[in-house]
């Protein structure tokens, strides 16, 4: 194995008309260039965040609450779930937010990995990118990725002020709030989708049918 | 399936892809779809050449300097965890993965999309040791089940209808207890998503393709509508990632330049449903997530385009859009292209990986019009490297020696403009003459490679050059 | 006339008449000639040219096709600029011929001075000249193939079309999917003609689609092989090279029409 790692970079070097690793000072400017974070183009717009962040989540298919504090947040939980005749057996991650809520008797509320029956996961957001109406959400020990993928609806609440301009700015953020990656950075924009039957789009391909979205704050 | 000698394969499956009215009515939908979106999203983005000449660039210097990223890359893997594995060539990668899967007493295996992973035959390396592989991705799925080859990158299963697709599952599905047929693709759809949830949550091991590698962080990054690639990346104990070694991108700042033109160019969306970047096995404290997570490095012919006339080829992000923009393509279908990558790319890529003389109609079915390189996110000169194939052929005299003969000919004729003119005047005037009163013809000695699908226009009397000297003489 | 004022002398000209308009369509040829005279240009149409070097170049023949090219730069340097009723042939002369060149110190100077003044016939007429037209008249509704060559290697699209706007009586109507290609691809048409003429069967009927009589474009090459699959499935536009209509020559028979036509 080792031996196919000594070749593959020899084959490389010789390819850049090198015989050995790149000068010490050359690696030093390539990980300076990684290090500065520098920006490239990008698409610039003006327009409001949240007005845009909202416009692009509906245009993929996705629904949304806004309420103006966290206290009114179950009763959207409660309405949603209502409204598409999901069973109150919720599987829920972990926050600020999500953990201050308290559920009505008839919910229950499991703090677990998901399994391919649960209908409904509750989750909450790291960010919202406005840009493209991306919500990211990050796997937490309470906050197993498997929420984003195995039920049929997920429910993510989003402050308000948590919603930045553009992707870069989760970059940032990720930089300034944690020590390091996690496991998973879930950029995730809109439900699961599918045109691989006759080229026309079809929801629920393999992760949520419906992804909804109560945003906090006002 | 391997390729066979090209020339024979490739005009017998144009035929019968010309003649597949199905396939001629999915490629018709996918082009309006594809290519319509496409042009929205550009429309709706100012930056979009800008972006385009940014990529190609970050890519080009990340290939000027690609062991030191990759070294980067790698150190951050192993930091979080990991473990990056070197393959030379394809076989050594499946040997590798084999054994990793082995290790881990692996029996089912769940598999993203990933080309490279076909590209190297991993499916049936797995599989002959006993292995069960299932694909996850839809149209990888379908195509599995009909045992076929993909016929486009992004869309694998395109050439598919609705009716083929019930018969598969019908037959393939009963006996998991689906006894009734789908018919609608609401029905198809929710079915394989049935059927593949047990197989995802029973998966030994997971294996999936990657979009982009990131030294900064060492994560690997996978995009998809369906969600697939994360559910075969978290359920599983063991995580196996197979990545050319051109995959690698510097920083997570350049990561979103990428992801701007990728959903754009594959799709016109403006992003994929899911993005997600994996850096390492599960945490000391994650309730769930693979214990294992490899990187597979594979060369298998890349470190010699680096090498090469055809570098910039290295810079191609598998989103399609050459395939969608090419009318040869549109016309043809993939599995015309006899491999896993088809349209331009695979015009260009499929010779360069398993030789000039086995795949010799590839370059050579072009009208060189150029709208791949125009509508590629990294500006590769695509039409350049058909050429350039052409060129190698011509070298090595490979394809009709008759097609050489008379280009040479008229070339040998041309370099003498007084004789050529003399020589041409002749057949000019007399097919003038003989096509006087039809204006054009439906057959001509030597001539049925036009005539078969067209009349020939007939010259219309004696040579601009005849005519124009003529005039000239008759000036004062 | 408006140039010869501003002026000192004209400018002078050469025309590289294609081997295709010299072979099969001369009135192509002698259209151009009248649109740059008419434009205050003095024309000079050496007589040792014969092709630019397409057919070779395109089929890896790339000492054939040096050689040709080293002929063409020889013949046609001399002149303030060279124009051609084709833009895969202006093309080869601009794109191709520089970079062909490329590794010939001797010939590279000089492929890229003729390329500097090399162009494709409307571009010339509107972006150098600003010709305004003649006064011609064509009765009829047409719509415009824009060759791949002449639209991606040399930009040519609005000034065809711009030229057009100024031809007496002539209606403009755009096709589905202009910027398709037609499926000549010069030797492509032969070695590969099922795709070939499935690719034209989808251009001629996103052009009769639009009720135009006439399909119009500046590359005979693709105008050929469209009118020759208009015969073959009995349609009835009419086929013309841009420079005609722009002219006022194409009066008589269009492409695949024969002499005394219905």
């Amino acid at each position: 194995m080792s031996d196919s790692r000594v070749e593959v970079l020899q084959r490389i070097r010789g390819a850049l008309k090198r015989t050995g690793p790149a000068d010490w000072s050359v690696q030093q400017s390539l990980q300076d260039r990684i290090a500065s974070h520098r920006i490239s183009v990008r698409p610039i717009y003006g327009e409001e965040v949240i007005a845009r962040f909202l416009d692009k989540h509906v245009a993929v298919h996705g629904t949304y609450d806004w309420v103006d504090a966290s206290n009114d947040v179950m009763d959207a939980v409660v309405a949603y779930l209502d409204r598409h005749s999901i069973a109150p057996k919720v599987v829920a991650g972990s926050g600020s937010m999500i953990d201050s809520l308290s559920w009505p008797n008839e919910c229950t509320v499991e703090r677990r990995p998901a399994v391919k029956l649960d209908k409904v996961a509750i989750s909450e957001a790291f960010v919202g990118i406005a840009e493209t109406g991306t919500l990211v959400l990050l796997s937490a020990p309470s906050a197993p990725a498997s929420h984003n993928y195995l039920p049929d609806d997920q429910i993510v609440l989003l402050d308000i002020k948590r919603v930045v301009r553009y992707q870069e700015d989760v970059w940032t953020l990720l930089r300034d709030e944690l020590a390091r990656l996690p496991r998973t950075v879930s950029l995730i924009t809109g439900p699961s989708k599918t045109g691989d039957v006759e080229q026309t789009i079809e929801y629920g391909a393999h992760g949520p049918r419906r992804l909804h979205i109560i945003l906090i704050g006002s | 399936m391997s390729t066979t000698t090209q020339t024979v394969t490739f005009g017998e499956q144009v035929d019968l892809a010309l003649n597949n009215v199905s396939l001629q009515q999915a490629m018709g939908r996918a082009e309006s779809g594809f290519v319509e979106t496409r042009r929205h999203c550009v429309e709706a983005m100012p930056e979009f050449e800008a972006l385009k000449d940014t990529a190609r660039d970050i890519k080009e210097h990340t290939l000027e300097h690609l062991d030191s990223y990759l070294e980067f890359f790698e150190e951050k893997v192993i930091e979080n965890g990991g473990t990056v594995h070197w393959a030379s060539s394809g076989e050594e990668a499946c040997r590798i993965i084999l054994g990793i899967c082995q290790q881990a007493d692996a029996r089912l295996v769940t598999k993203g999309k990933s080309m490279v992973a076909e590209e190297i035959h991993l499916n049936e390396a797995l599989e002959k040791a006993g292995l069960e592989v299932v694909e996850t991705d839809l149209g990888e799925y379908i195509i599995q089940l009909a045992n076929e080859m993909p016929s486009h990158i992004i869309a694998p299963a395109m050439h598919k209808t609705r009716s083929q697709i019930s018969e598969l599952f019908h037959t393939h599905h009963q006996s998991l207890g689906y006894v009734d047929k789908t018919t609608t693709r609401e029905e198809i759809v929710s079915e394989a998503r049935q059927v593949l949830r047990d197989v995802f949550v029973s998966a030994d091991v997971g294996i999936t393709g990657a979009n982009f590698l990131v030294a900064e962080t060492g994560s690997n990054v996978i995009v998809t509508n369906e969600g697939n690639g994360d559910l075969t990346s978290c359920l599983p104990r063991v995580h196996i990632i197979t990545a050319g070694i051109e995959k690698v991108i510097p920083s997570l700042e350049d990561l979103s330049v990428f992801l701007r033109l990728l959903a754009r160019s594959a799709t016109g969306q403006e992003m994929a449903a899911y993005t997600t970047l994996y850096t390492g096995p599960r945490r000391d404290d994650d309730p769930e997530g693979p214990e294992e997570y490899h990187v597979v490095l594979v060369d298998n012919g890349r470190s010699a385009m680096l090498a090469g006339n055809y570098r910039s080829m290295l810079r191609c992000i598998r989103c399609g859009a050459c395939l969608n923009h090419c009318p040869v393509y549109t016309a043809i279908g993939g599995h015309s292209y006899g491999w896993i990558y088809t349209g331009p790319m695979g015009a260009v890529l499929t010779p360069l990986m398993t030789g000039l003389d086995n795949a010799y109609d590839l370059p050579n079915a072009c009208t060189l019009n150029g709208r791949c390189q125009e509508v590629c996110p990294v500006r590769i000169p695509l039409p350049d490297f058909l050429r350039q194939h052409r060129v190698r052929q011509n070298q090595r005299r490979l394809g009709s020696g008759l097609s050489r003969r008379v280009v040479s000919m008229w070339a040998w004729l041309a370099r003498r403009p007084r004789f050529y003119q003399a020589v041409m005047a002749l057949p000019v005037r007399l097919l003038s003459y003989l096509g006087r009163h039809r204006g054009a013809f439906e057959k001509l000695p030597f001539g049925r490679g036009w005539t078969v699908v067209r009349d020939f226009p007939a010259p219309t009397g004696a040579t601009f050059q005849q005519q124009w000297q003529k005039r000239k003489r008759s000036e004062p | 006339m408006e140039d010869e004022a501003e002026n000192p002398r004209p400018i002078s000209v050469a025309l590289l008449v294609t081997c295709l308009v010299d072979l099969m369509r001369p009135n192509v040829g002698f259209a151009a000639v009248n649109l740059l005279q008419d434009a205050g240009c003095t024309v000079t149409v050496p007589r040792a040219q014969s092709c630019c070097g397409q057919p070779a170049y395109n089929n890896g023949d790339e000492s054939s096709t040096l050689a040709i090219g080293r002929q063409v730069i020889e013949v046609f340097e001399s002149f303030d600029y060279v124009v051609v009723p084709s833009g895969s042939c202006g093309g080869m002369l601009r794109e191709h011929y520089p970079r062909l060149f490329s590794a010939d110190l001797e010939w590279v100077n000089r492929a890229y001075a003729l390329a500097q003044k090399t162009y494709e016939l409307t571009e010339f007429l509107v972006d150098v000249i600003g010709y305004k037209g003649g006064n011609s008249h064509y009765s009829g509704l047409c719509t415009y193939h824009d060759s791949c060559a002449g639209l991606r290697e040399l930009g040519v699209r609005a000034q065809p079309r711009q030229l057009l706007a100024g031809v007496g009586d002539l209606e403009l109507i755009e096709m589905n999917e202009t910027d398709t290609c037609c499926g000549f691809g010069g030797t492509f048409s032969v070695k590969y003609p099922e795709i070939s003429g499935r690719l034209a069967a989808n251009k001629v009927a996103n052009a009769d689609r639009t009720d135009a009589d006439t399909l119009l474009g500046g590359d005979l090459g693709c105008l050929l092989h469209l009118a020759g699959r208009m015969r073959r499935e009995g349609r009835s536009l009419k086929v013309f090279h841009v420079a005609e209509v722009l002219a006022g020559m194409a009066s008589g028979p269009s492409i695949g029409e024969p002499e005394a036509s219905v």
